[in-house]
Order: structure tokens, then sequence, then C-alpha cells
């Protein structure tokens, strides 16, 4: 994968985790299962790497998570997101809509 | 899949307890694919193929796993420092909100240590500027000053004499240790012309190697080369900066302009940058005009050197040197066995007395300090036990022991934070305060200035009183908060321990006090000893200043003395004025001294030093005119003119010295002239011995002679004197009138030096005064924290006590009684500590004893006389809590 692409992904990947979580805490094969009925595959090219991105996004603070019991009555670590992680869904979604609407009008003036 | 967190293992604290990443990372993954396989199950697929299809979905396991613990491990550590910082900021608030609350205890707190921190910071800046600042010039590690000792056989011994023009050459030529020699000594010269007034300004004289030895280069223009310092060389000259802008409006065009100076036409070969000033106040430097050919004797001493070490050669080494060319000229040159050239640091030299002065000066602040910790200490013990409940109920809700001391140590810091930013404003202003009124008590004043050496010592020494102060409170709350949960009985043993430890800090803080207090005592009596001290004149109502009557305009040497006749006269018709003389040296301001002979005495033969003396050469009045008692005999008069008899009026020690037990009146000593022709002069009359340069400065015989009389020899005419008028009004009244009388006597002729009396005796006092004054008022601070100190631990023990006091006075104790048990036990550890502070001042004496005048470091009166006083300080300060507690009604202490 080049690198800008991979930077692009990055990024939406983060900010697509960062929405997932906005409705309440979630595991992470929750989270992989959202993304991806949304999705496809578009994003998540393999699954696995959803997790560097939530551990990531838990060193930055915008996460934090906890033990509890999932569904299988196995001990799963349910992710949530902290006040700082809600402060940059807001920035960063406005961010996109802002960016994509500028590349929308450019490639596809009139729609 | 509603997870709700906090279903994990718990410590004591209630944190859910982690994992270690790596587990977190397998288990994490592992639910995964567990997840994904039930789906796929459920979906269809057998549970191979489904084992199968969730690897392939999930991608590289290892690799990711990797990813996983390098980033969780990272994770952990951030978020450690987050929890860190965050407790940090919820200890501040938690620590401004008890402030707050106890907005008494935060004053008093916060005050006392303002004070104890703004004094150590404020000496530590002056130790900083006068003494730890490197000099100004490059590695100035390797510069040095070189002095000679010269023992007379008048029988004193003078460990710092100049150089003779020729000891100086020696050196310059022999040195191997020394890569520059740089001869110099320090002069006046009158500039005028330029549409300025003519004034008179300190120069130095320069031989070729002072500048390249101080490693200065100059400004504008260029140093003096070999040639110019010469004897005969051009007039050149180099300006200081001031000089330059204040006279010549910093003209950069001034090298090759050539100025007036005494007269001469003077070219300007350079100017030195701003802040260059050696001697220190110098204001233009002229060459030396120096070599062999016109030196005096090896004895005509008068030169100062400067030195620059060659790379890699100590200070030992060079005097080592001096030593082997000591031993050389004591071979060589039978006049030369009294002298001994030897040399110290150019740092050393310039920061002369500073050192033990502040020496003394740190350790007293650094004691205030101490005590005002002790206080401190004790206000958060007796705080702390009032905080019992406080610290129980955070314990019972998790806190751990560790996490309370930090608490209490946050409080601590932010306590003795807040102080050393009060501290720093109060150091700044009263430096200020303190200096302005005595710039001249310590050399390099001008350096001292809060920078960066200041503010890192601050911070450190604040966190070191927090450090001092918190620590055993915190220790103790600790503690306590364990007993308080085991039970009641176990709390009352801890109060007792506490109270025991109390008594001890109040030991501790009189023993401290009473060191500083004595140290002070002992200085202020050598203070008022130094004042009282007899300045063998008087003082009051004195103007002075100095005028110099350059050869340019006062060509003939042997009217000089009929112009200075002329000039008192001038000045003697002013109105107000009672009195008018001159000296070629007033009292105080130091004093050169000749070589001579004694008529009933056979000369002295070579091999042994010349007998000498201080000499002034005065107008008639002089005695009259400077409040001088004659002893014995007649003052000098207008009767001694210049082809008369020669007179002398000489000093008592001049005559204790030389005809001990004898009638000095008619008695002869005489000057050498020239070869084989001895000026012999008679003495008329006896008078005290002058201050030569400070109160403190064992007195020196001393000689005066008529002006009049100096034409034996055109080399004894005075160009230079120091002119003195008693007044009947003050100074600012009469000094109008003294300038225009001078400006019709010689327009060209600059008033110098212009002072009263008062003013130079009291700036040879400013070290002594500034150095008392300080140790008076740390003394002071240390007295009044014992005091408050005191005070606070026995109304505590007091106000801990009602309810046995009350006991007692109901079951019929006398309020007298009471009263008189209350004051032993305050007594009890004020007497411990001042007698453990006698033992400590005893030795800490030892530190003031080069400072002392006229006070034994043991002086007796001081030894008795405060500690008394800190006595009745600690029974005044347990006597109000202990009348205090006489006084409570029985019923209200019972219903405690």
């Amino acid at each position: 994968m080049p690198r800008s692409e991979r930077r692009l992904l990055h990024g939406t990947l983060d900010t697509l985790i960062l929405k997932t979580l906005s409705h309440g805490a979630l595991h992470g094969y929750a989270i992989a299962r959202w993304i991806e009925e949304r999705t496809g595959d578009a994003i998540l090219v393999e699954e696995g790497s959803l997790y560097p991105a939530l551990y990531r996004l838990e060193k930055r603070g915008l996460l934090e998570s906890d033990w509890g019991l999932s569904e299988l009555e196995r001990r799963a670590k349910f992710y949530r997101l902290t006040e700082r992680g809600e402060e940059a869904l807001e920035r960063d979604t406005a961010e996109w809509l802002r960016f994509s609407a500028a590349v929308t009008s450019i490639l596809a003036p009139g729609r | 899949m509603t997870g709700s967190g906090g279903k994990g293992r718990r410590d004591r604290a209630g944190r859910v307890v982690r994992p270690s990443v790596e587990r977190e990372v397998d288990e994490e993954f592992g639910h995964h694919l567990e997840m994904r396989i039930r789906d796929l199950v459920a979906a269809g697929w057998t549970r191979d193929d489904a084992e199968r299809e969730a690897r392939r979905r999930f991608g590289d396991v290892d690799r990711l796993k990797a990813d996983c613990r390098e980033l969780g491990t990272r994770r952990d550590v951030e978020m450690n420092r987050r929890l860190w910082w965050d407790e940090v900021r919820q200890d501040l608030g938690y620590a401004l909100r008890q402030l707050r609350r106890a907005p008494s205890f935060a004053l008093v707190t916060v005050l006392t240590l303002a004070i104890a921190i703004g004094a150590n910071v404020a000496v530590f800046s002056v130790v900083q500027g006068v003494v730890l600042a490197p000099l100004p010039y490059p590695e100035p590690d390797r510069l040095s000053v070189l002095w000679t000792r010269y023992l007379p056989p008048s029988g004193f011994d003078i460990e710092k004499f100049v150089l003779s023009g020729v000891e100086a050459l020696d050196i310059r030529e022999e040195s191997e240790t020394l890569s520059e020699v740089g001869i110099y000594y320090a002069g006046s010269r009158a500039l005028t012309g330029d549409d300025a007034s003519a004034e008179r300004v300190r120069v130095g004289f320069y031989s070729a190697d002072v500048l390249p030895a101080l490693g200065v280069a100059p400004l504008l223009g260029r140093w003096f080369t070999e040639e110019e310092t010469l004897p005969e060389g051009p007039d050149v000259t180099i300006l200081s900066h001031g000089l330059w802008t204040d006279r010549f409006g910093a003209d950069p065009d001034i090298v090759d302009r050539s100025i007036l100076m005494n007269g001469v036409p003077t070219r300007v070969v350079g100017v030195m940058p701003r802040g260059f000033s050696f001697p220190s106040e110098t204001r233009a430097w002229l060459p030396a005009g120096l070599d062999r050919s016109n030196q005096g004797g090896r004895a005509s001493h008068g030169y100062l050197v400067v030195a620059r070490r060659a790379p890699g050669v100590s200070q030992a080494d060079l005097d080592a040197e001096l030593a082997v060319i000591a031993d050389r000229w004591a071979a060589e040159y039978e006049h030369n066995v009294a002298h001994f050239p030897w040399s110290q640091t150019l740092h050393t030299e310039t920061v002369a007395d500073a050192p033990r002065v502040l020496a003394v000066l740190m350790s007293a602040v650094g004691l205030v300090l101490l005590i005002a910790c002790v206080n401190i200490a004790n206000l958060l013990m007796a705080r702390g036990e009032r905080r019992h409940a406080e610290v129980a109920v955070r314990r019972t809700l998790g806190a751990d022991r560790t996490r309370i001391t930090r608490q209490l140590a946050t409080e601590s810091l932010v306590l003795a934070a807040v102080a050393a930013l009060v501290g720093l404003a109060l150091a700044a202003g009263s430096l200020r305060a303190i200096f302005a009124l005595d710039p001249e008590a310590l050399p390099r004043l001008d350096q001292v200035q809060m920078n960066g050496t200041v503010l890192a010592f601050t911070v450190g020494l604040t966190g070191l009183t927090a450090m001092l102060f918190g620590i055993l409170p915190a220790y103790l709350a600790g503690r306590r908060s364990v007993t308080t949960l085991a039970g009641s009985a176990a709390r009352s043993i801890g109060s007792r321990r506490s109270a025991g430890l109390r008594q001890l800090l109040v030991t501790s803080e009189v023993a401290l006090s009473l060191v500083v207090v004595i140290l002070a005592g002992l200085v202020v009596r050598s203070f008022d000893a130094l004042t009282d001290t007899d300045p063998r004149m008087e003082p009051d109502d004195l103007l002075t200043f100095s005028i110099t009557l350059p050869e340019s305009a006062y060509p003939e040497v042997e009217e000089v003395p009929y112009e200075w006749s002329r000039m008192l006269d001038e000045l003697r018709a002013i109105p107000g004025v009672t009195a008018v003389s001159a000296s070629t040296n007033l009292p105080f301001q130091g004093t050169g001294q000749w070589d001579f002979q004694l008529d009933d005495r056979p000369p002295r033969a070579d091999g042994e030093t010349a007998w000498n003396a201080g000499i002034s050469q005065v107008a008639p009045d002089y005695f009259e005119t400077m409040g001088i008692p004659v002893l014995d005999g007649r003052a000098l008069t207008r009767e001694d003119v210049r082809d008369g008899p020669l007179v002398s009026v000489v000093s008592e020690s001049m005559a204790s010295r030389f005809w001990p037990g004898q009638r000095v009146i008619g008695k002869r000593f005489g000057y050498e002239i020239e070869e084989d022709s001895v000026a012999w002069m008679t003495i008329v009359g006896l008078v005290p011995d002058p201050v030569t340069r400070n109160l403190a400065a064992e007195p020196y015989p001393h000689v005066y002679v008529p002006h009049m009389q100096s034409g034996i020899s055109t080399y004894f005419v005075p160009r230079t004197m120091q002119v003195a008028l008693r007044m009947g009004t003050s100074a600012e009244s009469v000094l109008p009138a003294v300038r225009s009388r001078m400006e019709a006597f010689d327009a060209d002729l600059p008033l110098y030096e212009v002072r009263t009396m008062d003013e130079i005796v009291s700036v040879s006092l400013a070290g002594p005064r500034v150095t008392s004054n300080l140790l008076g008022a740390f003394a002071l601070i240390a007295l009044l924290l014992a005091a408050v100190g005191i005070y606070g631990v026995i109304s505590y023990s007091v106000a801990g006590r009602t309810r046995e006091i009350g006991v007692r006075v109901a079951l019929g104790a006398e309020g007298r009684e009471i009263a008189r048990q209350i004051l032993a036990e305050g007594a009890r550890p004020v007497v411990l500590g001042v007698v453990l502070g006698l033992g400590a001042a005893w030795f800490a004496s030892r530190l003031v004893e080069t400072l002392l005048y006229g006070v034994e470091p043991t002086d007796p009166l001081t030894f008795t006389a405060l500690p008394l006083l800190l006595v009745s300080v600690g029974v005044i300060a347990s006597l109000l809590p202990a009348l205090r507690a006489t006084r409570v009604p029985p019923t209200e202490a019972l219903r405690e």
C-alpha cells in the first residue's frame, strides 16, 4: 500500500472508530462488525489492523478501556470515548465534511 | 453487547487491575477470533472452515500482536504520566483550597517564610555578584596582582606595599611564569576646553602591557605601543566609555582628535568598551613613561602590577618564582632586605574583605531560615492534629499513605513557593534600599543583580525549605492516620510523643536564634566601638575638595606655594567660613610615607631600611581648621615662611616611637634632598595621630610640615592639595560662593572630590555599618520568630489542657499555681536551648573574629546579656498563655 493512501486510511479509520463508539462502549469485534457493515472491506482490509489503531487512540487519551464480560461470557476489553475523544470526533467530522465538500465540488460540480 | 466496564479484578483502592500488555493483546485477539468463528458457524460454515476464514480475515496475527504490544506499553507509560499529573493537579487544587480555608495560618506561614527566604536570596545575590561572578576579563583566573611586604625599622609590618619601578621591571624581565606584566599607577588630570566646564578625572598611567594582560580590546582605536610608554613619549591617551560619552558626546571620530589634559594637547588613540574601568573609577589612561633610566633607587616605591600568568601556571608557581627573585635581590642589593614580593589573584584582590563579611551574613540568614522552618513545622504539626479526622476519612476512602504524605508535601511546596515569590520581591526591594544608602559598603556592588543564578538558588532553596519544614509533619500525619483507626488509646500516646517533639523544636529554635543574636551582638558592639573611636579631629562642619595646579598654567614651581596661599586667602573672605587651610592629604584618605634621618642618631646603615613616617604638607591654620588639638608646643603659622627656620609638628606615635619618654619639642629629623644634603626640621609642636584610612586602622607616626617650606626642593612642591573649610553654616549654602571665588581665581581649575568631612568619615564606616545593620536586623527577626514559636507551642499545649486545668481549678488549685507550672513548662526547653546555643555561639564567634574591632569574640557582656534576653523573651512568650489558662472558668472547661 502506498504511504499516502495508508496515512489517509489511518486518519479515516481513527475517525470511524471514534464515530462507532459515540453511542456507547463496545469491544473490538463489535467495532469491526460495525465498520464492516457500513463500508464493506473498503476501509478495514484486514480486521486485525483495527487493534493497533485502538491502542494508538488509547495512548493518545481519546479512548479508554475496561474489562467486562462479552456475550460469549468471556472477558473482553470494552472501549469508550473520553471527553477528549468526543472533541476529536467533532473536530475530525467537521474537517472531513469541509474537505469532502471541497473535493466533491471539483470532481462532480452540480451534484 | 452491553459490556459495562469495571467487572475486572480490583485492588484495595478500588482500581481495576489490568492484565499485562502481553496477556491483554492475546486475550483481545482470541476474543475477536472466537466471536468471528461463532458468527461464521451460525451462517453455516463448518468449524474448521470458520477457523481458517476468521484467521484469514484477521490478517498477520504475529505482526499485529507485536505492533499492539509496543503501542500498549507506550500507552501505559503515557497513562501513568497523565495519572501522575492529574494527581499533582488535584493536590495543588486541594492545597490551595486548604490554605484559603485557613487564611490566618496561610498569612503567618507565608510571611515568616517570605522574610527568611527573602533575606537568604538578598544575601546570596550579593555573594553572587560580588564574589562568584567572574571578573569581566577573558580567562580571569589567570590574572594576578603583585605586592611587596615592607618591614620598616619603625617596627611596622606593612603586608601590602607597592613595588618600586625597578623591582617591577626586574620581575617583568625575569619572570617565566608570567606571560604579561602590566605596570601602572593612578593619578588625576584636569580636562579643559571642548566647550565643557573644567573637570578633574582619575587617570591610570599604564605600561604597554597592562591592556594585553587584562586582555580587553579597545572599542575604538588601539592600545598604547611599547614606544609610547617609554619616558619622554608622545602625549597620547585612551578614554573610558563613560568619559567618551559624557564629555565628547560619543563622537565616533574621537580617535586622533586632540584634547586638553592639564592644559597639554593630548591625542586620543583609543576608547575602551563600556564597563571597563581599571583601576576602579578611572576615566582615562596615559602612558606610564617608565624604564630603568628614570627610576630612583630600588626603594622608591609607587607601582602597582597586574599580570597574566602563562597557561597552566598556578598562583603557587608564581609565588615560588617570586620567592626566588626576592632571594636574589637580598643577595645582590643590601638595601632590599626588607622587600618580599608576593602575589594574589586579581579576584582575591578585588573582592577583598567581602567573602569574610558575606560568610557571616550568609550563615546568619541560613540560621534565620532554619528557625523559620522550625516555626512552620510546629504550626503544621499542630494543624495536622486538628486535621486528624480529615486524614482518616481520606484514608478510608482509599487514599494510601504515600498519597497522604504526597498531598501534605504538595501543601508545603505551595506554601514555600508562594513565600519565595513574596521573598524575591522583598529581597529586590531591600537590597536596593540598603546599598543605595551605602554604595561603598562592598566592592563590585554594581554587579549585584537578580539573574539566572539567583533564581536557580531561590528555586533550590524553596524546595529545600519545603522539605525541611514539611517532612516531619508529613511523616507524623502518615503514622497518625494508622493510630487513629486503631483506636483512641494509641492516639493519646501519639500526641504525648508529639508534645515532646514540639518541646524539642522550641529548644532548637532558641539555640539557633541565640547563635544569630550573639553573632549580631558582637558585630554591633564592634561597630559601636568603631564609631566611638576618637577621630582625633572635629569632622563636623568641614567642607573639603581637591585642587591641582597643573604645570601648563603654573610653570614656575617656586611660585606654586604662593599661589596656594593666595587661593586660601580668597576663600577665607567668604562669609560663613570661619577657617580655611589645605593639606596634601587629609585624614581618612591614606597617606604617603617619606624616609628620614634623625640627627641624634647615626644614619641608617646600608642593609637597614630607613625610618619613615606619614607626611602632610599643610597650609597655615591647619590644626585650627581641622579641630586637631595641639598637645605641646605650637601650631604651624604664617610666620613659618619659606626662608625661615625649617619646622615641623609631629604626631604622638612619632614622638613615642623615636623619643620615648622625652619631650620632642626641639628635636630634629631630616629629609635627604640630594646626595649628602639633608634638610633638618626642628619639631615645634605635638598633635594626636591622624586617622590614616579608617577608625580601625592602627595609628602610624606622622609629621606635618609647612607647605611654604616645600621650596627646599622642587620635588617637594605640592601641585595637588585638599582644601578644608570650616563653616558656620551648611555646605550647600557655602559651596556656590566657593565655586565663584575659585572661578575668579582661575576658571580652568576644576574643584574635585567635593565632600564634607562627615561624608568622608561615613564612607570609611560604610562596610562595617552595613554588616552591623544587616546582622542586627537578622537577629531581630530570629528573636521575633523564636518568640512567636514559643508562644505558639505553649498556647497550643494550654488549649489542649483546658479540661485538665478546669478540673484542677474546680478541685481548688490556685490560679497562680497553675500559671507557675505552665511557665516552668515553657521555661524548660528555653533554658536548655540557651545552654546549647551558648555552646554553639562560642564556636561560631570565631567566624566573626576578624570582623571585630575593640570587642573580644568571647565578649563577656554579649555572652551574658543576650542569653538573659532570650530567656526573658521565652518567659514573656509563655506568660500570655499561662495567664489565659488561669482565667478559664471551670464550668466552661469541664463542659468541653
